[in-house]
């Protein structure tokens, strides 16, 4: 056990991940007055979010597997799965919301569908260059496309949560 | 080919389902005390990045811990040293933003001790998850690198976002 080497390397880790999450926080803080209009969609952000995430997590962990197996149909497989999900499970954000929280149901589905395809538009393609352009610096995939993917994933998530949602509430 | 693609999106859809599901119940007590996230200059800008972090420093707690199952190396002082070495990281990253986010943001320096009062009781309270999920999923007979993961950083999200608008004052 080396306390030093071990907290260096916690700590370095950890002040990456602040500074990309810090997109995300600094984006909701200038949203303030979008959000402080329409509470509901304030309450569907950290699902939305999560929910990003995870896909992010799991469709990078996938194309970085397939890179290393050099599988192409395995990355097509996870390209299309993570697409597909995003069609399914914003619905059930939004009902949880209405029922949990209140608004209008046919416009937090519209929301919630809309920013996660959207967000899954620019993601998913992003994550197959993220790891390709990994492998041919010589850098390994697992180490980047996570942390890239998700933090891509939550700042446009906010941003396009409360941009779209105003278009639609005009 | 059909058939491999739904296994895919059918592991992918039932723990996002699940997962989104909670995170938007969580999400409606977000949206009922907005206004303390409206009223405490720079909380918003603080609140994904204190989520991220401190779920991070509890999966990366939770992934050592079921390294060290899988080796048989579990021991009590390891684990107080291996959580003692993330929380000390997670402190330190989250002192260092929180203070730069009351700087820009002109917020009152009583936020600073409100974040790390807040990160310090959602750490032990993941790392607590942690401990159970691991040793769970392992009477279960389930590989815990399949289950801890996902486990801790909703748990951090959620209690991350509850105990910081609890101590906020407003």
């Amino acid at each position: 056990m080396n306390l030093r080497r071990d907290l260096l390397a916690a700590f370095s880790s950890l002040m990456a991940l602040v500074v990309m999450e810090s997109f995300t926080g600094f984006t909701l803080e200038a949203l303030k007055a979008k959000w402080a209009r329409h509470p509901e969609l304030l309450a569907m952000l950290p699902a939305l979010m999560d929910f990003r995430g995870n896909v992010a997590l799991a469709h990078s962990a996938r194309m970085t597997t397939a890179e290393h197996l050099g599988d192409s149909r395995r990355v097509m497989m996870g390209s299309a799965a993570a697409l597909l999900t995003s069609f399914f499970v914003p619905p059930i954000i939004a009902l949880v919301t209405h029922w949990s929280y209140g608004g209008s149901l046919s416009t937090l589905v519209a929301v919630a569908l809309l920013t996660v395809l959207s967000v899954a538009a620019a993601v998913t393609p992003a994550t197959i260059g993220v790891v390709r352009i990994a492998v041919r610096w010589g850098v390994d995939p697992d180490r980047v496309a996570p942390a890239v993917t998700t933090a891509l994933s939550d700042v446009l998530t906010v941003v396009l949560l409360f941009t779209l949602a105003e278009v639609i509430f005009r | 080919m059909r058939r491999e693609l739904l296994s895919v999106l059918a592991s992918m859809l039932l723990v996002s389902a699940l997962l989104a599901a909670w995170s938007s119940y969580v999400g409606s007590f977000l949206a009922r005390l907005e206004a303390k996230l409206e009223h405490n200059p720079g909380l918003a800008a603080v609140l994904p990045v204190l989520m991220a972090t401190t779920g991070a420093a509890a999966a990366s707690f939770g992934s050592k811990l079921s390294t060290r199952v899988h080796l048989g190396t579990v021991s009590a002082r390891r684990l107080v040293y291996d959580a003692a070495v993330q929380a000390l990281a997670l402190i330190l990253a989250m002192s260092a933003y929180t203070t730069l986010v009351t700087t820009v943001f002109s917020g009152q320096l009583s936020l600073v001790r409100t974040v790390l009062e807040s990160t310090v009781l959602t750490y032990l309270l993941a790392v607590f998850v942690a401990l159970v999920s691991t040793f769970a999923s392992v009477k279960l007979g389930l590989d815990p690198d399949d289950v801890v993961g996902p486990i801790v950083t909703t748990a951090a999200d959620s209690a991350g976002i509850v105990i910081t608008l609890l101590l906020s004052p407003g």
